[in-house]
This record gives structure tokens, sequence and C-alpha cells, in this order.
């Protein structure tokens, strides 16, 4: 076409790019970045007045042209569909178009919603390709021939239930239902009906990888400690102070960014803790850079200032808490410039971030899934919950608060998902159960397995054997510390049957698989605490792919083959019209209606008290000393550390954390979408520049990264925002950069049996010969 | 009512979530690797013992002197009434001489469709009353839409840059572009 066509590379990535300028020819991406640059580098410019004015005088009238009229910009008819998205569990409120042939042209944020204000992050938006990945599994297929094979033969729905229904029975008949694997995976609001599937077979061995590494810890300590979720419920409209732990919300929680940026510009402080310099960080006032896994130390560091500076709120500590005294005294018995050496913050930094925290009343704290991934999770998330405690920042507007009911069956309930119906002798085979009182007994919110005991039993076939795994929604061979062993068991066991909306590496190992919808295709009533915490919302199908179903009619239909079926419902309307009785409405009606509402009533406790045993908030808790825990919030060393294991870490020098969420992706998902990945196209290994200098390693070349149990391949990302000390490697891929391959499974926190994955201890080096860039695995 | 808009871009309030991006892709159903809309990251560094990092959405300036509409061979670029440069994607050749000579790189070429791609200031979606796509969806809401007049306004007491419809604003950048000049292409 034109001469200015060709091969020419950029002169300063050196990418090729088919067009260069008269200027030496940079790519349009450096272009941009070089001009970043430049705008922040430049003192501000006024524009002279003339420049605005001069293009508008100078041309002639028929460049300016009108806006074309609407009738010829969108002519399809287009049908607006209102749901709910579940890309991530934040549950932003969207608008589906659909035309006339059923394609979802768009999905959008609906600009109504009280929740999100019409925002929606890059996972949502993205979320119509979800429809149409190739990777998507078309129709109910079982295996021919040996697993490794890959040759599927296509079955009816009917044939595949049925077959899978005689499989488990059979297990079941042979071995006991504690032979059978429940796995899922991230919440995905059908969660707790597979928890009812599971229960109601007796099948005790059911889990997921984020119960004992994700919310869980926080929940029950918030249990415990206030007797309702408060510590998930952060009130940031209203708050002066936002500390942020652990958290990167703008790439993992959208809606909470949202908030804390309004909060921001309204003047509140925003304090935040990470070893990484976050998203989060770089907007904040203060950013305590702490040595990954040190959180309890650094927590008790700030309530020990806020007490002996006698910053606590006094009026509350003395009617509404227990144990005050006994928690002066324990946390008397630490010094400051010895936590300050424990987490590597100054102790000036550690006073401000007390102080700040502690006299800017109301004050909240937004925690995140660090905490649950320390060696401690449990004392880790209560000396949060304490440092709410004796700041009095309980339930009052602009502090956590008590999520509200709108009134609708809870889902949460044990009596929902039947946990009181598993006789206590299965009870007990479950494995875990005596170990992990608070992940396997009734404490828990939904009572799970203890899945590293789960893998080990097996391998080694003891205490019995496990024989079976019904999977859905969750891709095993990545979720899972130590996947090496992960893959092996699973390779043991007789029978897989995988749910998925996506083929994965689990998935390709199983006997049966079956194609389940996305969220785009499920009814649904969601009702979020975390977020949309005065709404209950409503999630339609928009469309309907293939022969995918929802995962609600799956599981139901299930239930019905294996002999349950009184305990389900014949349809997904059916369900939710259920889940909406109490409040008097039909799935149908409340589609129309749009949301239920029920305005936050702070204080309740001055009228109810506390759920705790004392009715008081519990900083000395009587429920953790009676499972044999520790009552009062105490400091551990992580289980691999400098400190508490040298001789490992000079082999091992480099402390390791797996935070480093992006906002493109959650979790294992989303890899395949290449409006996403184009963002993040390999899995990051993020270290200092003088690390780096040392190791000889050049940014954006390959690193492999290993620790005891293994090794994991990535790009590095050379960053001023992280100790020397310290490595960051993003999680969720598999193949080559799956992280869970070096996180090992022998060593379990005690009382809930979370594997620890901050803090970790590592050695990174250069990979001699890297793969094409091109070829990374991990399309998810 | 000047009827002329301003895209007004709030740097401080820019969380680098990448919405923006991924909505402009949406809107006007573009492949991977078109980007009428990027964010830069710029940082972290430290700058005065102070660790700092930004994010900065770069597109189309919708410049007072646009490079572009006097390069085009085909006059395929023009401007409209209200101030946003356009493609006409009947005219385009795809030759990518505008690519070459925006200072923004906010110009690509469509492969597929031969036809060069930039931001329109989602005319599509204003014709219908709505605001474009990544103002909408921005998360930290610092993406707007005002009419010229109010721009005097809201540059009040805060530091800004602009050479067209776009405008950047911030306030935590001004002291900090002390320690920043490491580009000498402009002057104060």
């Amino acid at each position: 076409m034109s001469p200015a066509r060709g091969e020419k590379r950029c002169s300063r990535c050196g990418r090729e790019h088919f067009i260069s300028g008269p200027d030496g020819s940079l790519c349009p991406a450096c272009r941009q970045e070089v001009f970043s640059w430049r705008l922040i580098g430049d003192n501000p410019r006024p524009v002279d007045p003339s420049e605005r004015e001069m293009f508008f005088r100078d041309k002639p009238k028929e460049f300016l042209g009108q806006p074309q009229p609407l009738k010829e910009i969108w002519p399809r008819d287009l049908r607006v569909v209102r749901s709910c998205c579940f890309s991530c569990n934040c549950c932003c409120e969207v608008l589906v178009y659909v035309d006339d042939t059923g394609q979802v042209v768009k999905v959008e944020g609906d600009p109504d919603s009280p929740v999100t204000g019409g925002v929606l992050c890059s996972k949502g938006l993205a979320a119509k390709k979800l429809l149409t990945s190739p990777r998507r599994i078309p129709y109910p297929m079982v295996k021919r021939g040996s697993r490794a094979s890959g040759n599927w033969d296509r079955v009816s729905w009917d044939e595949a239930l049925d077959l899978i229904a005689s499989k488990l029975i059979d297990l079941k008949d042979r071995y006991g239902p504690e032979s059978i694997a429940f796995l899922e995976g991230t919440r995905r609001g059908w969660s707790r009906v597979f928890s009812r599937l599971a229960n109601s077979l007796g099948a005790v061995n059911a889990g997921a990888p984020g119960w004992a590494q994700c919310l869980w810890p926080r929940l029950i300590t918030s249990r415990v400690t206030f007797g309702s979720e408060l510590m998930e419920v952060p009130d940031y409209p209203n708050s002066k102070c936002i500390l942020v732990w652990g958290k990167n919300p703008p790439a993992t929680y959208p809606i909470h960014a949202r908030e804390i940026m309004a909060a921001r510009a309204r003047g509140a402080v925003i304090i935040t803790v990470d070893p990484v310099f976050s998203k989060t960080a770089a907007k904040s006032d203060l950013w305590l850079q702490l040595r990954p896994g040190t959180d309890t130390a650094l927590a008790l560091g700030m309530a020990k200032v806020i007490i002996e500076e006698g910053l606590y709120d006094e009026d509350f500590v003395r009617s509404w808490t227990v144990g005050f005294d006994k928690l002066a005294a324990r946390l008397g018995g630490y010094s400051l410039d010895e936590i300050s050496k424990i987490t590597w913050v100054p102790k000036e930094l550690i006073q401000e971030a007390a102080r700040v925290y502690a006299l800017s009343r109301p004050a909240s704290v937004s925690q995140g899934v660090t905490l649950d991934q320390t060696s401690n999770p449990i004392q880790t998330c209560r000396s949060l919950a304490i440092l709410v405690a004796i700041t009095g920042n309980v339930d009052v507007p602009g502090g956590n608060i008590v999520p509200s009911r709108r009134g609708e069956v809870s889902r949460n309930a044990h009596s929902f998902i039947r946990a009181e119906s598993v006789p206590r002798k299965l009870l007990e085979k479950r494995l875990g159960y005596k170990e992990y009182p608070l992940l396997c007994g009734e404490l828990a919110p939904v009572p799970s397995v203890h899945m590293p005991s789960l893998w080990r039993a097996v391998i080694t076939e003891e205490p019995y054997p496990i024989r079976g795994a019904l999977i859905f929604g969750s891709n095993v061979l990545v979720s899972y510390a130590n996947s090496s062993m992960v893959e092996q068991a699973l390779k043991k066991l007789e029978f897989i049957a995988v749910a998925d909306v996506f083929m994965t590496p689990t998935a390709d190992l199983a006997d049966i698989i079956f194609p389940a919808s996305s969220w785009l295709e499920r009814n649904n009533v969601i009702s979020s605490f975390q977020t949309s915490r005065e709404y209950t919302l409503v999630q339609q199908a928009a469309t309907r792919m293939g022969e995918a179903r929802s995962d609600f009619e799956i599981i139901f239909d299930l239930g019905k083959r294996l002999g349950i079926g009184e305990y389900f419902w014949e349809t997904e309307k059916d369900f939710l019209d259920h889940i909406l009785e109490p409040v008097g409405l039909t799935f149908d009606e409340f589609t129309c209606l749009k949301r239920l509402h029920v305005p936050v009533k702070y204080r309740s406790y001055l009228k109810e008290g506390f759920k705790t045993p004392s009715g008081k908030v519990e900083l000395y808790s009587s429920v953790l000393e009676k499972n044999g825990l520790d009552p009062l919030p105490s400091y551990h060393e992580p289980f691999q550390s400098p400190l508490e294991t040298p001789g490992l870490a000079e082999e091992f020098p480099l402390v390791l954390t797996t935070g480093g969420r992006v906002p493109v992706f959650r979790h294992s998902e989303f890899r395949h979408i290449d409006w996403l990945r184009e963002r993040c196209p390999f899995p990051i290994v993020q270290m200092h520049p003088a690390t780096a200098k040392q190791l000889g390693i050049k940014p954006g070349t390959e690193v492999v990264v290993e620790t005891p149990t293994g090794s994991v391949n990535g790009i590095a990302d050379v960053t001023e925002g992280i100790h020397p000390s310290v490595v960051q490697v993003t999680p969720g891929w598999w193949g080559r950069g799956n992280i869970n391959k070096i996180v090992q499974n022998e060593w379990c926190a005690p009382g809930i049996g979370t594997t620890p994955m901050r803090g970790l201890l590592c050695r990174v080096s250069r990979v001699k010969r890297p793969v094409l860039l091109d070829e990374w695995e991990g399309l998810g | 009512m000047s009827g002329r808009l301003k895209l007004v871009i709030d740097i401080d309030r820019c969380w680098g979530c990448y919405a923006c991006e991924v909505a402009c892709k949406q809107e006007h159903d573009l492949p991977a690797g078109l980007n009428p809309i990027r964010v830069i990251q710029v940082g972290p560094r430290n700058f005065g013992g102070k660790i700092h990092m930004a994010f900065i959405p770069v597109l189309c300036q919708h410049c007072y002197q646009p490079e572009c509409i006097e390069r085009c061979l085909e006059k395929a670029i023009f401007r409209t009434a209200d101030g946003a440069i356009m493609v006409d994607a009947n005219k385009c050749l795809g030759c990518g001489v505008c690519v070459a000579h925006c200072p923004y790189g906010a110009i690509d070429v469509d492969k597929v469709s031969g036809t060069a791609v930039k931001c329109d200031l989602c005319v599509e979606r204003r014709a219908r009353g709505q605001v474009p796509s990544c103002v909408q969806h921005c998360i930290g809401n610092g993406i707007h839409v005002v009419d010229e007049e109010r721009v005097d306004s809201l540059c009040q007491g805060r530091s800004f840059w602009e050479t067209g419809a776009v405008l950047y604003l911030s306030t935590e950048w001004i002291e900090l572009g002390k320690h920043f000049n490491t580009h000498k292409g402009r002057k104060a």
C-alpha cells in the first residue's frame, strides 16, 4: 500500500512494528510511555486560549461534522437484561445487551446501581468473551481408553448423569461415602448447594482450596471475637481513616477501590500494609512495608502503642469487652524495638500508624487474603480484630459494621448446607477432624476436610482409601499447595468427574466432564455481605451457550439420581423461589423489583449485645481457649524464615510472598481471554534492582524461583517498590508458572490447617535457556 | 455552553486497574492489541527519599493542532463540532502515516479492517445520551466529560496539562515534578 509500510523496529523496545515515523520510530506503545513520563515530569503548563480557538477558526465548515443519528449507529434491536456480574465475588450490577439471535453484544455497569454507580472492572467488561471462548466444554463427554489418551466421546446429559450417579453409588457402597472427595472452587453462588449435596450424601471429605487459605480464618476470628462477620464489612463512606491490610482493592475488589478512592478524595487517611508498593500503597498516606508473614507482630505492635499511649476507647473497652487487662499484660511482654526488628518496619512508623488509626475516629480496617495465609492465620486475624475492638470502631458509622440481613433464606447457615445431618460417626472420619477443629468442626462457616491430609490419604490409603472425586468449578491441579503431590493423588483416583465452564488441565484428567454455565447463563439471587452489604441483587440468565447447564440444575439432577432428591428442587427457579420465600417474593417478581434493600443498623449491640459466649467483645476468647488455641493474640515467627530457620535461610536467602494479584485475572481464571491476557501475558517475579543486579538478572528475562519443595518459572519484573530481600510471585498460572509447585503442604497452621503462603524462603536464579515468550502455557 | 467537550482525567484518581482499556475495546469491538486508551505505569521510583508511582491513561488528545489531520493523505481524519477528532472509515486506507506522526502513540491501524483506530470520545454512546465508556467504568471515578466552560473552575489550585480536548489534572504531582526533570522535551 503506502511507502510507510515495511518491517521496522522500535528504537526503544526493539519490537517489530510496521510503521515508522520521521522522528526515528518509536512504536505506539513506547510513544505513549514516553508521553506519560513527560507529562508528569513537566511543570504544569497552562494552554494559551488562542491555541484552543485556532483549529475552529482556521478550518472550513465542512470539517465540522455532526454526530450521526442513533438509528444508523446501532441498527440491531437489542434486549437489555439486568443482571449481576459474578466474574469475581464483588457482585456488581450490570446491564447485558443481547441481540435478537441471543448473542451477548455488551456487558456494562448499571448506572442506576446504588452499589457500583455504574462502574465495572476489566474482568466484568470482558465477560462476553466467556461465552465464545474456544476452550468452553461444549457438551457432556466421557473418556474412552486411558486417562492420558484424551479421547472424548460425546454423551447426552442423561447418560452422563446416570453414569456418575451409578459410579458414586458404587463407590459409596463399596468403601463408604467418605471415599468420595467433593471438591469445589471459589464461591460462585451455587457453592452451598454443592455442600448440601455432599452433606446429604454423607461425603464428609468435601472441601475447596480457598477455605482454610482464604476467608475462613477471617470469618471465624471475627465471629469468636464479635459474634458476627463485622471485620469483613468496613463502612468506607463514613470513615476518616482506612487501614488497608494485605489487600490490593483495585486488583481484587474493584467496588472497595471505588469507595476507598471516594473516601480519599473526601480527605480520609489511607494506611496500607503491604510488603510491596502496590497500587493501593501508591495512593496511601502511609505505607508500612513489612516482612511477609509478620503481620501479627505489626498489628500487636500497633495495639501496644494504642494501649500504652492511652489512645484506646476507654468507654467501649470498659462496657463492652472482656479480657482487656490480660491483653494489656500480654502486649506488655512485647517490646516495640523487637517488633520493629521482626517486621522491618521502623519503630516511628509503627507508632505513627497506630496513632493515626486510633485518633482519626471513626476508622475502618479493610483486610485481605494475606491474613489467612500466614503461619498462624487465626492469631493474625485476631490481632487485627483486637485493633478494631480497642479503638471502639465497632458497628459505628465509619467503623467496621455488622452486615444487614434482608430476610431471604441464608445459604450460609449450617441448616441450609445440612451440616447437622451428618452422623457423628462419619464426621469423625473426616480427615483432619481432630487436628483442625476450626476448619473441620462446627465453628467453620462450611465444615470442610483438611485438604493436605486428603491428598496424603489418597496417596498412602491411610487411614482409609479415597477412590473418587466429584469436582465442581475447580482447577484442582493449580489451586492447591504442592501441585506435584496433588497431581500424583489425582492420577491415583479411580474415578473423577468434573463440571466446569472451560477445559482445564484438571478436566483433561477426568473420566467424565460436563459443561457448566458461566454467570451470564445463570439465574441467581445474590447477597454478598462483603460488598453489596445492604442489598440483595438479582442475576438473570442472558443467554445460553451450547448444552451448558446451570450448576444448580446439575446438582439437583445428581441429587435425584443419588436417591437424596427430597433435599433438592426441580429447577433453578423453584430453588430461587424457596430462597426468596421468607420475604414473600418469587424469583420472577424479584427480577422486576431488581434489588432488596435493608439499611444498615448501626450499634445493634446496644440492644442485642454481641453473639459471643459472654455477650461482649471477647479480647480474651473463650471459644479459642475451648478449642485448645491461645485465647490471646500472640506472635509466631513464620515456620520458615531467616530468624526461625537460619540454616535453611543460608541456602534459600530470599523471603517469598505469593501475593501480587493483577486486576485482569481472578485466581486461575481468564488467562484465555485475549483482552485481559495482553495486559499480563506471563507470571511475574518481582524483585528489587539491587537483588537483580547481584543475581545477574535483567528485567523481562525468565527466572526460576526455587524452594525446598520445587521450582517455578516467571518473568523478572525489577521494581524499587519491594524490599531487596523479598521476592513476590504472581499466583494462578499453571504449567511452568504454577506457584503452587513451590508451596509445601507438610507444615500446617495450628487449629485451622492453613498452608502458609506468606514469608516462605526461596532463591532466584537466571534461566539459561529460556522458552520463547510466545510459548508460555497457562491458557485458562 | 460552548458545546465543545473536554475529557478531564484526574491522574490522582487513577488506580491503574485497566477497566477503561477493556471498556474501550468492548465498546468499539476491537481485537486484542489495539488500545485506543492505555494506562501507563510510571514508577515506582524513589524521589526525594519517598517512593512514588502514578498511572496515566494515554489516549488521543484531540489536539488543537493535530498532526494526524494535516498529514492524512486521504483527508479521512476530521474534527466534529464538539471537538472530537474522528476517522472516516470509508475514506481511510490504513496507510499509517497518522500512526507515524501522532506524538502520543494514540492512533493505530487495525490490521483486520485496514483502517486507523482511535478514540472518538464514544460518539455513538453520546448520541444515545450516555457518557463515554471509559468515563462510566472508571473505578477511581477519575475521568469526566465536561463542557469546556467548566474547565477553568476544575483546574483551580491544581496542576494541569493539555494540548487538546483531553486535560490531565493532578495535585500530588506538582511538588513531585521538581524531582522529575529527566525529560527536557518541553519548557515550562
